[in-house]
C-alpha cells in the first residue's frame, strides 16, 4: 500500500508562518519546510488504526522490542502507530523510505536524524496522548512541541505548587474558576514545549516562567522567556485541538 | 539504534539514569541492613506498607491493576504529566522533599519504595527543639522561632501560603516538653537554636523568620551566627518592636501617671521627658544614661508580675494597659502547664539587650509602634541595624496578622522579598 494514502486520509497538515525574518532557513527537503515556516502534522489513533497492518512493518526490529515491553496491549499499539506514523512523514522531507530511516542521538538527548548529511537542517518534536499524536517540523531552528490532554483528575494545586512560579500560579488564581484547568494544561503544555525547544532537564521547568508573557488569549508570536539565568527568545504557538487537548510548540531562533 | 524521546529529556545527559527493573532483592535489603535500631522483620513491615500505598496510587493515576513491583511507571503507561502527578502524591503522603526527575530515576514501586524509606527516615537525625513544617521544597530552608508561647503554630499556617517548594522548620521552645527546662536567657536560647538549625542545615547562607517574641530569638541568632562567620541572605521579623530596655523603662514610667485598665494618656511633659531619655539612650550607648536605665529596668522588682499588659503590649507596643498583674493575660490565654513557659520567654525577653547587627533586616509591620516609638516605622530596631533596613506593611494587627485572609497576604510579602534574595532560586 502506498503510504500517500495515510498521509491524505489521517492526517491534518498545518502550516504556521512566524512572518519574520528572525527565522531564515537554508537547503530543504522533499516536503518543502519554508524559511520562518513550522509544519504541524497530527493525526488520530482511531483513524490510523485501520493501517496498522501497514505502519507495524516500518519500524525497527528495536522499536518493536520496546514496543512489546508495554504492559497494556493499547500502549503497544499506539507506539508502533506513532513511530510508523512519523517515519511516514519525516521520509517526505528526507527523501528516504520510511523503513529505512535511521535516528541519531543530539547532544541534549532528543532524538534527531541521520540522514547521512543529506539533509542535516531537518528539525522534528514529537509527543502524543492516548488519542493523538503531533509532530512538529522546522528547518534549522530546535523546535519544542508538547500536546497534552486536559484531564480533569490532574492534581492541578499541588503540582502547580512544586513545578510553577509564584506568578504563574497568582495568573491561575486570578482566573475564573472554570478556566482554571485550561490554565494550568496551557502553562504546563508549554513549559514542556520550551524544556524540549532547548534540551533542558525537568528538573529546569520551574525555571522556564511563562508568567510575564501569558495572556487570556493563545499566544502566536517572538516572545522573550526567562530561561535559569538568562533570557531567550523564542516563538511560540498555541492551539486548542478538539476533544479537550491543548497544544504548545516553540521554536528557539537562537539554535 | 536510538529510540524516541517523546517527552523532554530527563538530566544533562538527556536520557535519565533509570534503576535497573528487575532488581528482584537489591533495593529493599540493602537499605534493611544500613538501619540501626530497627528488625530486620520490622522494616520489611514498613516497606510493605509503603509498596502497598505506591501500588494504590499507581492504579489510581495509570487506570491498571496488577502491577508488580519491578514494573517500569512508563512502560505500564505513565507519561510525563503521570509521572509529576505520582511525585507530587508521594511527597504529599510522607511529607518528604524528592527532585522533579525522581519518578524517572526510580520509575519502579520497590525503589520508589526504598527511596521513601530512607527520607523518611532522614528526620531522625534533627534536633530536638526542630519542628518540621514543610520538608518539600528544593528551595533554601526558611527557619522560624517560636514566640511566647513556645509554639510554631503560627508558621504552620504561613507555611500553607507559601511555595510548596518553600521547606519550613520551626524551632519550638525549650521547656515545651514536660522534661525540659526553659532557657535563662536570649543568648543561651539562640545558642542551642544554632545548634537545632545546623542538623537541618550544616552551612550558611540562613533564611531567618521570627514573629513577635520569636523576633527577638533570630536577631540574637542572627547576631551569633555572623559572629561565628556564618552568611545570613534573609533576616525577617513579623510585627514586633525592639526589646530594649529603655522601652520597658519608658513604660514603667507611663505607668506612675495612671492607675486604671484603660489604655492612657500620657502627660505631654512625661511624653517628651521619656523620648528624649530614649533617644539619648539609643544615640549614647555608652554614655550613663544608658546603664542607668538599664539597671532600673532590672532592678525593678517583680517587673514582669507588676506591669501588666497583652501580649502585643509587651512585645510590640501596640498598646499600653495598666492595672493587675500579668498573670490575669497568662491565664486568659494559656493553660496552666504553660504559663511556667511563656513566663520564662517573656522574662528573658524582657532582660534582653539587643547588639548592633552589621547585616540587612525586613521588618513585616502591621503599622507603627504608636506608644512606644511614635514616628519611627522601623518600631526601634532601627538604632540596631546598620545594614540595610526594610519595613513592609502588612495588613491586620498583631492578634489578626495570622487570619486566613491577612496570612496569605504575609506569605506573599515573604515571598516576594525571598526572591529579591541573592542565590535564593
Amino acid at each position: 500500500m502506498d503510504t500517500s494514502k495515510i498521509v491524505q486520509r489521517c492526517l491534518h497538515h498545518h502550516i504556521l508562518t512566524t512572518g519574520s525574518s528572525e527565522m531564515k532557513g537554508g537547503s530543504s527537503g522533499g516536503q518543502d519546510v519554508s524559511a520562518g515556516s513550522i509544519h504541524i502534522w497530527s493525526a488520530r489513533y482511531s483513524l490510523l488504526e485501520r493501517y496498522y497492518p501497514l505502519l507495524s512493518t516500518l519500524i525497527s526490529p528495536e522499536e518493536t522490542q520496546k514496543a512489546a515491553g508495554f504492559k497494556k496491549p493499547g500502549d503497544t499499539r499506539r507506539y508502533i502507530l506513532r513511530h510508523g506514523i512519523v517515519r511516514v512523514i519525516l521520509g517526505q522531507y528526507i527523501h528516504e523510505d520510511p523503513e529505512e530511516i535511521r535516528f541519531v542521538k543530539a547532544k541534549s538527548g532528543k532524538p534527531d536524524l541521520d540522514s547521512g548529511g543529506k539533509f542535516p537542517d531537518v528539525r522534528f518534536s514529537l509527543s502524543h496522548t492516548d488519542e493523538m499524536v503531533c509532530l512538529g517540523i522546522t528547518r534549522n531552528y530546535e523546535i519544542g512541541l508538547d500536546i497534552v490532554k486536559t484531564n480533569p483528575r490532574t492534581p492541578f494545586s499541588e503540582i502547580e505548587q512544586y513545578l510553577f512560579t509564584p506568578g504563574e500560579r497568582r495568573w491561575i488564581e486570578r482566573t475564573i474558576l472554570e478556566q482554571r484547568s485550561l490554565q494550568f494544561f496551557r502553562i504546563w503544555s508549554l513549559k514542556e514545549a520550551l524544556l524540549k525547544a532547548t534540551g533542558s532537564d525537568v528538573t529546569m521547568m520551574k525555571e522556564a516562567d511563562v508568567s510575564g508573557i501569558i495572556t487570556d488569549t493563545f499566544l502566536n508570536g517572538f516572545y522573550t522567556i526567562h530561561l535559569g539565568k538568562t533570557d531567550i527568545r523564542f516563538f511560540i504557538h498555541e492551539c486548542g485541538c478538539d476533544h479537550g487537548h491543548h497544544c504548545a510548540i516553540a521554536v528557539n531562533p537562537g539554535k | 539504534m536510538i529510540f524516541f524521546i517523546e517527552e523532554i529529556s530527563k538530566n544533562n545527559a538527556g536520557i535519565p539514569p533509570r534503576e535497573e527493573g528487575n532488581k528482584k532483592t537489591g533495593d529493599a535489603c540493602n537499605f534493611i541492613d544500613q538501619q540501626e535500631g530497627m528488625t530486620g522483620q520490622e522494616m520489611l513491615k514498613r516497606l510493605t506498607m509503603t509498596e502497598e500505598k505506591l501500588l494504590q496510587l499507581w492504579e489510581e493515576i495509570l487506570e491498571i491493576h496488577d502491577i508488580s513491583l519491578d514494573d517500569d511507571f512508563f512502560q505500564s503507561g505513565g507519561n510525563s504529566l503521570d509521572a509529576i502527578t505520582l511525585l507530587v502524591r508521594i511527597q504529599r503522603e510522607y511529607q518528604i522533599s524528592l527532585p522533579a526527575d525522581t519518578i524517572y530515576r526510580f520509575p519502579t514501586i520497590r525503589s520508589q519504595a526504598s527511596l521513601i524509606a530512607e527520607n523518611l527516615n532522614k528526620h531522625d537525625n534533627y534536633h530536638r527543639l526542630i519542628v518540621p513544617i514543610n520538608k518539600v521544597g528544593r528551595l533554601p530552608p526558611l527557619f522560624c522561632v517560636h514566640p511566647i508561647d513556645g509554639w510554631i503554630g503560627h508558621y504552620r499556617d504561613l507555611s500553607g501560603f507559601l511555595n510548596r517548594e518553600q521547606p519550613v522548620y520551626g524551632i519550638r521552645a525549650q521547656g515545651w516538653e514536660p522534661t525540659e527546662t526553659p532557657f535563662l536567657s536570649i543568648q543561651e536560647a539562640a545558642r542551642e537554636y544554632i545548634r537545632a538549625i545546623k542538623t537541618v542545615q550544616e552551612t550558611g547562607p540562613y533564611y531567618l523568620l521570627g514573629f513577635s517574641g520569636g523576633a527577638t530569638y533570630v536577631f540574637e541568632i542572627a547576631l551569633q551566627l555572623k559572629k561565628n562567620g556564618d552568611k545570613i541572605n534573609f533576616l525577617a521579623l513579623i510585627d514586633t518592636s525592639a526589646p530594649v530596655p529603655e522601652v520597658r523603662a519608658y513604660k514603667n514610667i507611663t505607668k506612675l501617671f495612671s492607675s486604671s485598665k484603660q489604655p492612657m494618656k500620657i502627660p505631654s511633659f512625661a511624653y517628651h521627658g521619656i523620648k528624649y531619655l530614649k533617644q539619648r539612650s539609643l544615640t549614647h550607648k555608652n554614655g550613663k544614661i544608658y546603664p542607668l536605665l538599664v539597671t532600673l529596668v532590672r532592678t525593678s522588682s517583680g517587673i514582669i508580675d507588676r506591669v501588666s499588659e497583652s501580649e502585643s503590649g509587651t512585645i510590640t507596643g501596640l498598646s499600653v494597659t495598666t492595672g493587675p498583674d500579668v498573670e490575669k493575660y497568662l491565664a486568659s490565654k494559656f493553660p496552666e502547664s504553660q504559663r511556667p513557659l511563656v513566663r520564662s520567654i517573656m522574662k528573658n525577653i524582657w532582660n534582653y539587650t539587643p547588639m548592633d547587627y552589621s547585616g540587612n533586616l525586613i521588618l513585616f509591620s502591621t503599622g507603627e509602634d504608636q506608644v512606644l516609638f511614635p514616628g519611627d516605622p522601623t518600631r526601634g530596631w532601627g538604632a540596631y541595624v546598620k545594614g540595610k533596613l526594610t519595613v513592609i506593611n502588612v495588613p491586620g494587627d498583631h492578634g489578626s496578622l495570622f487570619s486566613s485572609q491577612n496570612c496569605k497576604i504575609l506569605a506573599e510579602k515573604i515571598e516576594e522579598r525571598l526572591l529579591m534574595t541573592d542565590g535564593y532560586q
